[in-house]
């Protein structure tokens, strides 16, 4: 009876559902890849020896997404979780800094803080990340000079805001707190790990 | 990481082998298909069927192993509300063919999802009753920890392999009778893409720790996940 009705109950699904012609479909394929020092062109690397003159082995990431190839440099410096994000051919993009709600100006915080409260009846922030965008030489003066010329600041806080659910948000402030954007995040599925 | 690896393995391969000495110990095929519907933000369905057949058992003849018998037959079916991101509480109903009287079961669970830099662990805490004709009445309190590691990269992304170490403990009361079980799983995982992922695990399960029996039971499993 056990082989049988299992079998059965397959094919009462497909006919339900009509799953199983679908199965393995393709998806647009975005993939990050554990790489070594030497696959990532020189232009990355010394830039990011320039610019942090100590850090120790970074972990280098290939990353392929809908806007092509780049290269990620991520290593801790200073206790920080650092991201540094490269084009094809090495040229910097932009520098990501994991930071605590303490090291946000208390102005800036202010702002932040006004938007979450007029928007949300409760807010989580889960993770604050100090963005700087801008020309290569300038990135590379900013990081070992601090000469904030021509870099641009952002945060983007991942943070759960509270209506009449509870949502996980994405969210970009400009470097004096105002809000620009945000999307909501989806976890990716946990079927495998709560059924 | 290597070493709870190591860990994990030796807990599979020393359990195993000394079960086959003088316990209770059978080893079989265990499939499994795992569908999920997303009705909205919050709400999510879940429809589960799983066979277990008995390829090796020690309790049998010699002459009788390699075999291949049904062993259980188990259908199920969640409702799961989020209450928070990661966070949801599931309703489950569950029936079980196998030999002699089927049984039905409730189960209630919490599940907590924590998002870490490069893994994500999970906390499943499951109460479950089980209803079976002729029989007594079986309840059980389950803690399920599990843990998914990328194997590429620091996210698991599509087309990519990962890892999934499981650990649960099981208290069952029935009939005035205590009893522990304990599970052991560790699951290799392929996603396909962001609707279908399969695992290839090794699920290594021993009770009778109170009750006289002792028993060990040790499935390959192959499980089929498919969110729509």
């Amino acid at each position: 009876m056990g082989v049988d009705s299992f079998l059965k109950f397959i094919v009462i699904l497909n006919l339900t559902f009509g799953i199983f012609p679908f199965c393995f479909s393709q998806d647009k394929i975005e993939k990050e890849t554990r790489i070594k020092p030497r696959e990532v062109p020189s232009e990355a690397k010394i830039w990011l020896q320039d610019a942090f003159e100590k850090i120790e082995k970074p972990k280098w990431i290939l990353e392929y997404s809908q806007n092509g190839k780049s290269f990620e440099a991520k290593f801790k410096y200073q206790d920080h979780f650092h991201s540094v994000e490269f084009d094809s051919l090495g040229n910097i993009e932009d520098v990501e800094i994991e930071i605590d709600q303490s090291e946000v100006a208390g102005d800036v915080w202010k702002v932040i803080q006004s938007y979450f409260e007029s928007e949300f009846e409760q807010v989580k922030v889960e993770k604050i990340q100090q963005q700087f965008s801008g020309a290569k030489s300038n990135l590379e003066d900013f990081f070992d000079e601090e000469d904030a010329d021509g870099v641009m600041t952002q945060y983007e806080i991942v943070f759960q805001g509270k209506n009449v659910e509870w949502i996980l948000w994405e969210a970009l402030f400009d470097d004096s707190g105002k809000f620009i954007s945000k999307l909501k995040v989806q976890i990716r599925p946990n079927d495998n790990l709560i059924f | 990481m290597k070493k709870l690896f190591a860990f994990f393995t030796l807990i599979l391969v020393v359990g195993s082998l000394s079960a086959q000495q003088n316990q209770i110990f059978f080893t079989g095929i265990f499939p499994e298909v795992s569908l999920t519907k997303k009705v909205n933000d919050r709400i999510k369905l879940n429809f589960k069927a799983e066979n277990q057949e008995i390829i090796f058992n020690n309790q049998d003849a010699q002459s009788e192993n390699p075999q291949f018998t049904h062993y259980r037959t188990d259908l199920m079916m969640f409702f799961d509300r989020s209450i928070r991101p990661g966070v949801s509480v599931a309703l489950g109903l569950f029936h079980r063919f196998q030999e002699n009287e089927d049984g039905n079961r409730i189960i209630q669970q919490l599940a907590i999802l924590q998002r870490m830099r490069n893994l994500r662990i999970n906390h499943r805490i499951r109460t479950d009753q089980t209803f079976t004709r002729n029989d007594d009445l079986e309840v059980r309190f389950r803690y399920r920890f599990s843990m998914e590691i990328p194997l590429e990269g620091d996210e698991v992304d599509p087309k990519e392999f990962y890892l999934v170490l499981s650990e649960e403990p099981i208290f069952r009361y029935k009939g005035g009778d205590f009893e522990i079980e304990n599970r052991t799983a560790i699951a290799l995982g392929k996603l396909f893409n962001s609707q279908e992922k399969l695992e290839w695990a090794l699920d290594y399960r021993t009770d009778g720790y109170i009750q006289e029996g002792f028993r060990t039971r040790l499935w390959m499993k192959i499980s089929y996940y498919y969110n729509f």
